[in-house]
């Protein structure tokens, strides 16, 4: 039986409330389960699942869609969804509804993750209180965030996102971002995993950041045209703890890039760009340190700090020698690699890797937008050698995203190994105090069960990131998997891998 | 308060205080980082329907 519990007048997070449902139908006595505010689209796919629902539920409602066996696992089940959602609220304050209750000056960043047109609002109230904004929220329109934008630089704030997965301000992670000690080195980001990246391996070279500026996906889009990058630089230039400036993207628009290296050209300060997916063109006759993949902006940053040096990543003979041993392990029917990834700019640099290093092998994935590789028939099934950006709508609208709950790529890991053609599985582990607690330990046991497929991992995280990044890389290690320093390390094996593959 | 926690070109030397809005994932995150923070209690604001306004317009 299918009943629809309302209860009103309590606003939740979608990442919790998918959180939650999931939760529910792994209980014994739920056949399905599907949680949600009252917003038509949401009554809509109710209704179409079959549900009855009244007509009075407003989109300020939270309604928790149950299918039991009886009316008692009903009770039950909604019970246990009230008393997880209960925990979860318990020690929030509740002194504040919008942001115009904040007191003036009492709070210096406002964090938004609401629905698109509520967010934009909020932020344009913070700025008129003079906050800064970060915003998590990614449905707003490309002429509402560069007003937005404008708005905040005409009055002297710090824009970041919308579409800002990452930041990291006086030393603290915002949203889905590391811990990463201080140093000399800003980092201004359009890429939320690929600021997250540098700034990590930054660290892991012994030197540190000022701060992340994350600017949101779009910023360098032609119709927002680089309003918070180009604003950021200047402030990073007036910075005196700011030695050295990288400047993080994905391939955006040609013109907006030119520009924003224009800018950087009047700068006083170093400048790196990595604008992955740029070719050497973009960069001639610029005065920035042009690369081409992230390690090698953390590692040109690091080099123009003159602050740290480790050396990470693998020499072109220990990566043959490392691939070779894997090639061999492709015995049988095994002849595929399959990328799981969370982080989107992951996903388009080991793309990115492949064409380079492999270029025979055939990639498909599900990404759009990408030149690397072939598009999936349906992301519910790889073919082939397999990419997938498990950070895309495709999978995201259907259950919490991965970093913040990794049971989806857990079950999508899980399908791959079924597949006996697969012999190679790669994926990003992202920590930080926003994501999953316990991102990598879920894949152990079953990486242990099946020892003959090839496992490559590379975990993108702080020092103190309260995951622990030693613990976790040395878990994984234990478990048979090759941790890579970086996930270009990783692209390049994997990469590697399947060149060798071809070659035989 | 808000400005002694940035330097002149407006980067943060310590620690913000940061309002969070929605994902509560994120507030926790921010306790847990010692810094000092509040979850907005934010429900969406009263909209008229396309019906009732039309109907209010008819009235009023």
């Amino acid at each position: 039986m299918k009943k629809v519990f309302v209860v009103p007048n309590r606003y939740m997070d979608s990442v919790m409330l998918m959180g939650v449902a999931v939760r529910l139908e792994e209980r014994d006595d739920v056949r399905a389960a599907n949680c949600g505010m009252g917003t038509k689209q949401n009554i809509d796919m109710l209704r179409d699942e079959g549900y009855d629902l009244p007509d009075n539920i407003t989109k300020n409602d939270l309604m928790i869609a149950l299918e039991c066996d009886t009316e008692a696992d009903l009770k039950t089940a909604f019970d246990a969804a009230m008393s997880t959602l209960a925990g979860g609220a318990s020690q929030h304050q509740r002194a504040y509804r919008d942001v115009s209750e904040l007191e003036d000056g009492e709070y210096d960043v406002v964090q938004i993750s609401l629905p698109g047109k509520y967010a934009l609002k909020e932020a344009r109230k913070a700025i008129d209180k003079h906050m800064d904004v970060f915003m998590f929220t990614a449905d707003v329109s490309l002429e509402d965030e560069r007003a937005l934008k404008e708005y905040g630089r005409d009055h002297g704030c710090l824009v970041m996102g919308p579409d800002a997965g990452v930041g990291l301000l006086g030393g603290v992670a915002m949203a889905a971002g590391s811990i990463v000690n201080f140093g000399p080195i800003g980092i201004i980001g359009a890429s939320g995993s690929g600021s997250q990246e540098v700034a990590c391996l930054i660290e892991e070279m012994g030197s540190g950041v000022t701060c992340i500026l994350g600017t949101g996906g779009r910023d360098l889009k032609k119709a927002v045209g680089g309003v918070s990058m180009k604003a950021d630089m200047k402030r990073l230039d007036r910075d005196e703890n700011t030695k050295v400036i990288c400047l993080v993207s994905m391939l955006a628009d040609r013109e907006v890039m030119e520009e924003v290296l224009r800018e950087a050209d009047g700068l006083s300060k170093p400048v790196v760009a990595v604008f992955l997916g740029a070719d050497e063109a973009l960069y001639r006759g610029h005065r920035v340190t042009g690369v081409f993949n992230l390690q090698d902006a953390a590692k040109a940053c690091v080099r123009l700090a003159g602050v740290g040096g480790a050396r990470i990543g693998w020499t072109d003979q220990e990566l043959e020698e490392l691939a070779d041993s894997c090639a061999k392990r492709f015995t049988g029917t095994k002849k595929y690699f399959r990328g799981l990834y969370t982080g989107g700019t992951f996903a388009e640099e080991t793309l990115m890797v492949f064409r380079a290093n492999a270029p025979d092998t055939v990639m498909h994935t599900n990404r759009d937008n990408t030149k690397y590789a072939v598009r999936l028939k349906t992301h519910k099934q790889s073919e082939g050698h397999t990419l997938l950006d498990m950070g895309d709508l495709d999978f995201t609208a259907e259950a919490p995203h991965t970093v913040f709950d990794p049971a989806q790529r857990l079950q999508r890991f899980r399908q791959e190994l079924a597949d006996p053609e697969v012999g190679l599985i790669a994926m990003d582990i992202i920590l930080g105090p926003g994501v999953a607690p316990d991102p990598a330990s879920c894949y152990l046991p079953y990486m242990k069960e099946r020892p003959d497929v090839v496992y490559v991992c590379a975990v993108c995280g702080g020092e103190n990131d309260p995951q622990d990044k030693k613990r976790i890389k040395a878990m994984l290690r234990e478990a048979g998997v090759i941790v890579a320093d970086s996930n270009y390390e990783s692209a390049r094996l994997c990469a590697a891998v399947c060149r060798k593959l071809e070659e035989h | 308060m808000q400005e002694s926690r940035k330097n002149e070109a407006g980067i943060y030397q310590e620690k913000p205080a940061v309002a969070n809005l929605g994902i509560m994932l994120f507030y926790q995150a921010l306790v847990d980082q010692k810094c000092k923070c509040t979850q907005i209690n934010w429900v969406p604001e009263y909209e008229q329907s396309e019906e009732m306004e039309a109907l209010l317009d008819e009235f009023l």
